[in-house]
């Protein structure tokens, strides 16, 4: 069974810890109280190389608040020159109109903005104080620029019933892509993670609302949405795929460890920028292809893929090969057995 | 009908879309869509068709190719079908244009 990928499709860079904004529900743990250190321009014109070596596609460039480094445009054309296809993830309060002028002659393959409210109550509930409008002006000079952005929301109880609103939002604005994801429990995320998870009639509310639309928006904005699968395997709104070939399984099942790794400011390599404490190596004492190929962390977390006694005979396992293993490492302590929140699993 | 539909897309010279590369990997390949962002996986069979795309080449020509390549271990009639197949996914799916 194919269990990974010769090289990562996609790797995502943390660039600093350091964010102007501090969310509630953070994974790395960001903000205004952290450092500005990262790796090294030279230490990341070195990466571009190995990663176009190993003919990785995609270069995600994430904080921290990326545009918080005065190196980010040398950091994007590094990338860019590379023929890595760039996307930055950004709470968009740094971006000015001077700032976009220097990315017009490598301009990222996207720009995602997070916002997480259709208004400025909610999202700054969240987000804090003022990011609602800067995240909106960041998003109409983006597009009044012809940069292509994405609109990212965590989902959570503050803002679920906003989210339809943040879709027409997202039309409104121009921007070509809404990606939704859950309450991920990681850094600060973990100690909300119980109390501002969606339940299982949220997340089921949020599906039936894209199901019904999905063709009519899909003409007009790319969609992504991190809906929980499990609610939707226990509540008969997902068939089983049991014709999924193995590179079929391959996309539509968790890449983390097996497509995909993060590299934090320091070097560390991730299989998931979720599991901060599960490090596979270090780009600053040894090459990304020698940690992809013999880290043991990887190993184990490819060894999922080819079974978990718990989800022996679940029709579901082609889609899921048991969960997000940073999920269940960070819920249940390891990542060996089946995600956690997954009721079917024995 | 079917004769001049078969006929024309003989002709027809798959070129990758602009933003489209692909890669040899484990058990087959990777092709990614800077356009979409998307990435999608290909067995040997189709990386070996993707190698024989270069804009120039109509379908025909990569049929004969591959017929000639593979004609100790495919008869020409399943290498004819499966490039047919292959190409008419890619171009579904905004991967390849098939230019006349």
């Amino acid at each position: 069974m194919l269990t990974h990928l010769a090289a990562p499709v996609e790797v995502g860079l943390e660039l600093l810890p350091y964010c102007n904004l501090k969310c509630f529900h953070c994974y790395s743990n960001s903000g205004p109280d952290q450092s500005h250190t990262g790796l090294s321009l030279e230490e990341i014109e070195a990466l571009c190389d190995e990663l176009a070596d190993l003919q990785v596609f995609k270069i995600n460039l994430v904080g921290g608040e990326p545009f918080a480094r005065r190196d980010i445009v040398e950091i994007i054309q590094l990338a860019v020159d590379r023929s890595l296809a760039v996307t930055i993830t950004t709470n968009g309060a740094l971006l000015t109109e001077r700032r976009l002028d220097t990315l017009r002659d490598a301009p990222p393959a996207l720009i995602q903005v997070s916002l997480d409210g259709a208004c400025a109550e909610t999202s700054d509930a969240i987000r804090g104080i003022g990011s609602f409008d800067k995240a909106v002006r960041a998003l109409r000079l983006l597009t009044r620029a012809g940069l292509r952005t994405a609109i990212g929301t965590v989902a959570c109880q503050w803002n679920y019933r906003e989210i339809p609103d943040i879709v027409r939002l997202t039309l409104e604005l121009g921007a070509s892509n809404f990606h939704l994801m859950g309450l991920q429990p990681a850094g600060r995320g973990l100690f909300r993670f119980e109390d501002q998870r969606l339940t299982e009639e949220q997340w089921l509310f949020l599906y039936d609302f894209f199901s019904e639309r999905a063709a009519a928006l899909s003409d007009r904005i790319g969609l992504h949405l991190e809906i929980d699968k499990f609610v939707l395997f226990k509540h008969g709104r997902f068939t089983p795929q049991n014709h999924l070939d193995e590179f079929a399984r391959m996309c539509s099942t968790c890449p983390c460890g097996r497509s995909k790794c993060t590299i934090t400011t320091n070097g560390d390599v991730l299989p998931c920028g979720l599991m901060r404490d599960v490090v596979a190596g270090n780009v600053r004492r040894q090459s990304l292809r020698e940690i992809w190929n013999r880290s043991e962390v990887f190993a184990a977390i490819r060894r999922r893929s080819l079974g978990i006694a718990a989800c022996s005979d679940c029709p579901f396992w082609n889609d899921c090969l048991g969960g997000c293993p940073a999920i269940t490492h960070n819920l249940a302590g390891n990542f060996t057995g089946a995600d956690p929140r997954c009721e079917l699993a024995k | 009908m079917r004769t001049g539909k078969v006929k024309t897309f003989s002709l027809l010279k798959p070129v990758l879309r602009p933003g489209v590369r692909y890669r040899k990997d484990l058990q087959g390949g990777v092709i990614f869509d800077a356009a979409s962002l998307g990435v999608c996986f290909t067995n040997p069979t189709g990386l070996v068709i993707l190698g024989e795309i270069n804009g120039r080449r109509a379908c025909a020509d990569i049929v004969e190719r591959l017929q000639h390549r593979f004609v100790s271990t495919s008869s020409r009639r399943t290498v004819q079908r499966d490039v047919r197949r292959f190409l008419k996914e890619l171009a579904s799916v905004g991967l390849i244009d098939l230019e006349a």
